[in-house]
């Protein structure tokens, strides 16, 4: 899914709420060997938005750690490899003044992972709809 | 677009500063 489940994710869901107060932040995470910072690069170009920011993260230090605060043990999913576990294709969501970045409120994956629902693009928009309906918009 | 790989704090800055909005994070692959 990889770039595909970031587009549904973010950028469909901010077209669909052009209004919205939602903020966006995307963590391109190598995965294939074709994955690098140009590809990063050119991704965050296709999905510019101005409520969107991008970020390499090439090394791995963000998804290495979002992997243990969500307990993802990605070597469980295909193609992950014997690499330190690391989180990808996992979409996050904070109420307004959530304070720590490792605690979402709610996150969806595609992974081999079965203690938080898979990615589904109508229930996400749906949930994040009612974060912003709840937290005062 | 922003490098991580020094470390996190530009996207923790940015995370604190949007703390008065509803954020999405959205890790996964750029191909």
């Amino acid at each position: 899914m990889c770039l595909a489940g970031a587009v549904g994710a973010g950028a469909e869901l901010l077209a669909a709420m052009p209004d919205s107060d939602v903020h966006a932040y995307y963590v391109w995470v190598p995965m294939l060997p074709s994955d690098n910072a140009t590809a990063a690069g050119e991704a965050s170009h296709r999905l510019a938005e101005p409520r969107a920011t991008h970020y390499w993260d090439g090394d791995r230090p963000l998804s290495r750690r979002m992997a243990v605060e969500l307990g993802i043990d990605s070597r469980r999913s295909a193609g992950a490899g014997a690499a330190p576990a690391f989180a990808w294709d996992v979409y996050l969501a904070y109420w307004r003044g959530s304070a720590s970045i490792w605690a979402p409120d709610l996150w969806m994956h595609q992974l081999a992972v079965d203690h938080a629902p898979r990615f589904e693009p109508a229930s996400w928009r749906r949930r994040i709809t009612e974060m912003l309906g709840e937290s005062g918009v | 677009m922003r490098e991580l790989n020094r470390e996190l704090q530009p996207l923790l800055n940015d995370f604190a500063t949007a703390s008065k909005h509803v954020r999405i994070l959205l890790l996964t692959s750029p191909t």
